[in-house]
């Protein structure tokens, strides 16, 4: 059978050869002759097909390139610039001392227009004050007390359990005293504003002497080039030397910006430390158990690897 | 955030050794005494300075960074447009030339470059 089939398919071979080189003459003369009728129509055509590629690509580039921007960039506002926060790591913690200082900037200067409505006095305590510290502050504030025996609501001083008191007794009173500018509740504003941290930091200290030459500043509104619009309410607030730290950091308007925006982060924020702590314990303990489970599939494998099957057929048999 | 950072946080987390809530008070006496001799070093040679309020740097840095290599083109573009404002207001009303120009994107410009240039040394002086 083999032997057949070869001498077959030898014979076919060798027939074929000829017939296959004809071919390729044939072909090889059908383009030269045809070459000089066919090419004008060819190249025009390529010609043709390349002007409407860049036709169409213009068109298209003319209908969906550029991009159309809804606000001029003064009505977006300058991207604040990015700061080495120190608490950005990720292992990284609030710097404690700076709460500190920001919560007396945020006493002293902001809370005069901003409520800081979510935190309590009580968290204050082992984050930024002593547990007396706090206490004292606390019972500074008046609050209302339960009703008495004839059903009246008297004044308290605070407890640790009270909340930071807001300066206005609703957002309307905040309106009609700031020019009909509601000054924001402080409590989420780093997680409630794009850019966080440094949007509010560029903020503080982004306000120039004066304008830029040519801006449109409205009446009752401050320049501020971060401020989407560029035209805020609340004007200038941090001026060098208008607080005076406890621990003798010198308070100049941009010392006072970053401490301040510290403490508004922990406000937004006040799990942080404990929750990039817990982050280093899920990453312990899975290192832990990455060990463990390699050792016991070892374990586990062992007698499985280095068994051996063995068939020894009986031998009487056969 | 960068690798060496997060590589020298590691390396800060095993370095710390000690963390007190509160000092012994009877340290923090000497300490005081000390602190209140050093004060008064120092008072005697930067009594002046004292009483002056604390001045800022970062304006300082904004100026340098401005006339750095690398903002003084916004600078200059800045400049430009505003001596161009300048003009447009000097100029009487029926001289004027089209619209009242605004310097916002030039400033804005200027103000980008400046603020990324400013960060770190800023961030290096501040406590």
């Amino acid at each position: 059978m083999f032997s057949r089939n070869c001498l077959r398919q030898a014979s076919r071979f060798s027939k074929s050869l000829p017939i296959r080189q004809t071919i390729r003459r044939n072909a090889t003369d059908a383009s030269k002759a045809g070459s000089e009728a066919s090419q004008p129509g060819l190249t025009a055509a390529a010609y043709a097909a390349t002007a409407a590629a860049i036709a169409s690509s213009g068109w298209y580039f003319y209908q969906y390139g550029p991009t159309v921007h809804a606000l001029s960039p003064a009505e977006e506002g300058l991207h604040p610039t990015k700061y080495p926060w120190a608490h950005a790591g990720f292992l990284t913690t609030f710097d404690h001392q700076a709460l500190r200082r920001g919560f007396q900037v945020y006493r002293e200067v902001c809370a005069s227009c901003h409520s800081l409505s979510r935190v309590p006095w009580r968290t204050l305590v082992g984050v930024s004050h002593t547990v007396d510290e706090a206490k004292a502050m606390a019972e500074e504030c008046e609050y209302d007390d339960e009703p008495n025996d004839n059903g009246d609501i008297e004044k308290r001083p605070g407890k640790l359990s009270d909340y930071i008191p807001a300066p206005y007794a609703n957002d309307e009173a905040a309106r009609a005293a700031n020019q009909g500018a509601l000054p924001p509740d402080l409590s989420l504003i780093v997680k409630g504003r794009h850019g966080g941290c440094d949007y509010i930091f560029s903020l503080l200290t982004g306000y120039p002497d004066e304008p830029p030459a040519g801006a449109a500043v409205p009446a009752g509104l401050n320049f501020n080039p971060y401020f989407p619009g560029t035209g805020i309410a609340m004007a200038r607030v941090l001026y060098d030397g208008i607080v005076e730290y406890d621990d003798g950091t010198p308070a100049t308007t941009s010392q006072m910006a970053k401490d301040v925006v510290e403490f508004l982060n922990w406000a937004a924020e006040p799990e942080m430390d404990e929750r990039k702590k817990m982050g280093m314990k899920v990453l312990a303990i899975t290192t832990v158990m990455l060990a463990l489970s390699i050792w016991v599939k070892k374990y586990k494998w062992a007698p499985l690897k280095t068994r051996k099957i063995v068939y020894s057929p009986p031998k009487d048999l056969h | 955030m960068t690798l060496s950072q997060f590589l020298s946080d590691i390396y800060e987390s095993f370095t710390v050794a000690e963390a007190k809530a509160e000092a012994p008070p009877a340290e923090e006496k000497e300490e005081a005494s000390e602190d209140k001799e050093e004060e008064k070093e120092e008072a005697a040679a930067e009594e002046e300075e004292e009483e002056e309020e604390p001045e800022d740097i970062m304006p300082q840095l904004q100026e340098e960074c401005q006339n750095s290599k690398k903002c003084a083109p916004y600078k200059h573009h800045y400049d430009e447009c505003a001596e161009r404002v300048q003009k447009w207001d000097d100029a009487e009303e029926g001289e004027r030339e089209g619209k009242r120009e605004s310097c916002v994107e030039e400033y804005f410009h200027l103000m980008h470059c400046t603020g990324d240039c400013v960060a770190p040394k800023l961030w290096a002086k501040l406590k």
